[in-house]
């Protein structure tokens, strides 16, 4: 008898999951390098409506998190020294995350002035890696740093980090080394689509609303049957 | 006394009805995803005879509405263009062919991702085929695509998609997207769409519609079976001494 019931509230929490990832797209809309992520929506078992009935009902949809959302933002030009931005796509800049590497698209840099030298680090204060694996050192604006660049086989099977870093998974495979070169005194914009992830706020508000209504019509028809003797 | 059995078949149909129509609202945003409906049919059909010296039969009545059966709205769902090198899409006829632990399946929803291994994926799923009846493995998500499905990764064709002509009544939704079906057939010239996914084709007036009505309809039921009982203890009143 509940069926429905159940229908409408997975319904209603795949659109309220939807909403949340649109949502965080939203918030980093300014965030150097983000990639947006997208909410896809599958539809979950489908069971015997009653034993021994060959009828066959959905029970609701689910939805989970696409990473393939592969619009890298627009790059834009900063003027700062320290500010470096890929003008290829799946390109990554190798960091020393306490320990592992991670990579990240992110190419808004600091200094740390050491006694061996002025190292580049992450806003998060990680060494940015070069091609040997060596601390990057910063030998003034005239000269582009030895960054390590890498791309990967499947750049939406990355591992997501906090803070704008990936990890190389096993889907997406482990990272490869690329010969381009990073753009000094440019940053990469997020590639969230503003208009886009608008038009799905809408879209996914709506969906949430028409979930609960049918929940609400589960209940009432609970109610009528609730009721029939008076 | 059949009228109880009617009138309460009648109930549980329109619950099922509603059934139906609330998964369509649930997966309006599934891309891929087919309106269903379920389709009542009459059950237990019995001839009603006059009974006495000459006995004649007078019609036939049933004592009860069942759901008979779950249809698929095959309609085209709209074409979005994504931009994303890993969505596909058919336009007009046919389905691509997935790899599952229970055997070929078969799905509209275009909106694959890579595994571990590589191979072109339905999450949840599994992996879809080629024209060849093998899986598909591009390795990679930078692909290109030409006309009728065929995949190429960094330059070298990886296979084309597999598109099938399966029988439109055999159809059973198995979930995630994927039903199963008898009479495949694969298509000599299918209309594969890349970097597109084709939406669901459920509209949302027509579902708030249906379940509007299913509400209505169950509670004229409800109201009928109400004065049925009342007209029962009637009868049980005239006995009464």
């Amino acid at each position: 008898m509940n069926r429905n019931l159940y229908i409408g509230a997975a319904g209603a929490q795949a659109a309220q999951a939807a909403l949340d990832i649109t949502a965080h797209n939203l918030a980093n809309v300014s965030t150097v390098g983000y990639r947006p992520r997208k909410a896809e929506f599958s539809s979950l078992l489908y069971s015997n409506v009653h034993a021994g009935s060959d009828t066959m009902a959905g029970s609701g949809a689910g939805v989970g998190v696409s990473e393939s959302a592969d619009k890298d933002g627009a790059i834009r030009q900063t003027g700062r020294a320290l500010d470096y931005a890929f003008t290829e796509e799946n390109r990554y800049f190798a960091v020393d995350a306490d320990g592992t590497v991670a990579y990240t698209r992110n190419g808004d840099f600091k200094l740390s002035a050491e006694e061996e030298g002025d190292y580049l680090v992450t806003a998060a204060g990680y060494y940015v890696l070069g091609a040997d694996g060596e601390r990057v050192v910063f030998e003034g604006a005239d000269a582009l740093p030895a960054f390590g660049v890498y791309r990967f086989r499947n750049e939406d099977g990355l591992e997501r980090l906090d803070g704008g870093l990936f990890l190389a998974s096993e889907i997406s495979g482990a990272a490869e080394a690329a010969e381009d070169r990073p753009k000094a005194g440019w940053l990469q914009d997020a590639g969230v689509d503003l208009t886009e992830e608008m038009l799905d706020m809408l879209r996914f508000q709506r969906g949430f609303q028409m979930n609960t209504k049918v929940i609400q019509i589960a209940d009432e028809l609970a109610q009528t049957v609730n009721s029939l003797r008076g | 006394m059949t009228g109880f059995y009617k009138l309460a078949s009648g109930l549980i149909t329109q619950n099922r009805r509603l059934t139906a129509v609330s998964n369509n609202i649930a997966n309006a945003n599934t891309p891929g995803y087919k309106k269903e409906s379920i389709s009542a049919a009459t059950f237990g059909n019995l001839l009603v005879q006059r009974t006495g010296s000459e006995p004649m039969v007078i019609g036939q009545t049933s004592l009860m509405t069942v759901a008979d059966g779950l249809d698929v709205h095959m309609t085209q769902g709209i074409l979005e263009q994504t931009g994303q090198n890993l969505h596909f899409a058919i336009g007009g006829e046919g389905f691509f062919g997935v790899q599952t632990p229970q055997g070929l399946r078969f799905t509209r929803s275009g909106s694959f991702t890579l595994d571990e291994e590589g191979y072109l994926t339905l999450p949840g799923a599994g992996r879809i085929l080629g024209t060849g009846g093998e899986p598909l493995r591009p390795g990679t998500d930078e692909i290109e695509v030409t006309g009728q499905g065929v995949i190429l990764a960094a330059g070298y064709p990886v296979g084309q998609l597999a598109v099938y002509q399966v029988e439109p009544d055999s159809l059973v939704p198995a979930g995630n997207g994927v039903y199963t079906a008898g009479g495949a057939q694969l298509m000599m010239n299918p209309d594969v769409r890349w970097q597109t996914l084709e939406l669901s084709n459920v509209s949302a007036v027509e579902e708030m519609t249906a379940a509007l009505s299913i509400q209505r309809q169950l509670q004229s039921v409800a109201q009928a079976l109400r004065i049925y009982d009342g007209v029962q203890s009637k009868s049980n009143e005239i006995g009464k001494l």
